[in-house]
């Protein structure tokens, strides 16, 4: 789950049994693409939802978009449908 | 059977071993309605003595899995465990935090060793903090790491320090952004998504009225008598 403590969005799991066991931060566009996510959103989507919300183009967008997913996916954050 | 409290709840725990009566009996309470009921089960007990890492008596397991099972408990009603050896001065709490074998037994120890008397350890490894309005208060429980270090006792936290080895003694207050990941180690995750909710409020809440120090330091009454002056006056 994503909550805000001391000011810092953090995403912890609610899960015993997740492989993810730490604390993650997130900055700004993290936090808005994990609520994204929140709401079933594939890379496309994110990368569509953060274009039309930042003002930024897509190649940007994407690039951004795959390196967040990496990062979740290297600490075992993300479930794979 | 008898109940017990514990950071001012009232538990139904009915012990199966003789272990954990004589740990519990100091909490006994003769009277009164309990808030929850805890139960270890046998099958419990054995599958903690399976995971332990060294040999231990059943009796003993049966007392981790019961304050596991508190600790689950109590978390959706503002309370949680801190991994921190804790003592009271004057009316007050102070947590001193650090990975296994960073030397908390060996701080406070050198605490009583030089303010005697005016320290009583509360819990030597495993308090339970409990938030009421503004005010989080430590808890003496009988899970307390090796030494057996308790009192049946609380008082409002005043700080928490964390501590690391160095060759000089140092202590500075920490940041809020410094001082989250420390503290959010050192909390007992809830197993259940209220718990782990009510958790994240909490140390919200601890940042904010709580302040936190970083101690670096060597085995000395030099660096006592630094974190004792430092969080005390």
């Amino acid at each position: 789950m994503l909550r805000d403590v001391a000011g810092f969005s953090l995403v912890v799991p609610i899960n015993a049994e997740a492989s993810f066991q730490g604390m993650m931060r997130l900055n700004g566009t993290g936090k808005f693409l994990w609520q994204q996510l929140e709401k079933e959103a594939d890379e496309v989507a994110l990368v569509s939802a953060l274009c039309e919300s930042y003002d930024i183009d897509e190649a940007a967008a994407k690039e951004d978009v795959a390196a967040f997913l990496l990062r979740l996916d290297s600490l075992g954050v993300l479930e794979k449908q | 059977m008898p109940l017990y409290r514990f950071a001012d709840f009232v538990f139904d725990i009915q012990p199966r071993y003789d272990y954990t009566l004589f740990l519990c009996k100091d909490y006994e309470v003769k009277d009164g309605v309990p808030d929850f009921v805890i139960k270890a089960t046998e099958e419990e007990c054995q599958a903690e003595k399976q995971r332990a890492l060294s040999a231990v008596s059943s009796g003993y397991c049966e007392g981790m899995v019961i304050y596991r099972k508190i600790c689950n408990a109590v978390a959706a009603f503002d309370t949680m465990l801190l991994h921190g050896a804790t003592v009271k001065v004057a009316g007050k709490a102070y947590a001193f935090c650090a990975p296994s074998g960073t030397g908390k037994t060996t701080h406070i120890h050198l605490w009583k060793l030089c303010y005697k008397d005016k320290v009583t350890v509360l819990n030597g490894d495993k308090p339970l903090l409990r938030k009421k309005g503004d005010t989080f208060f430590a808890y003496g429980t009988p899970w307390c790491g090796k030494e057996g270090w308790n009192t049946n006792d609380s008082a409002p936290l005043s700080a928490i320090c964390f501590l690391e080895r160095a060759k000089t003694n140092s202590i500075r207050r920490l940041s809020k952004e410094e001082a989250l990941m420390r503290i959010f180690e050192q909390l007992l995750k809830p197993s259940h998504i209220a718990g782990v909710e009510a958790l994240l409020s909490m140390t919200d809440a601890l940042l904010s009225y709580v302040p936190m120090y970083l101690l670096s330091c060597d085995i000395s009454e030099e660096a006592a008598a630094l974190s004792f002056e430092t969080m005390t006056k």
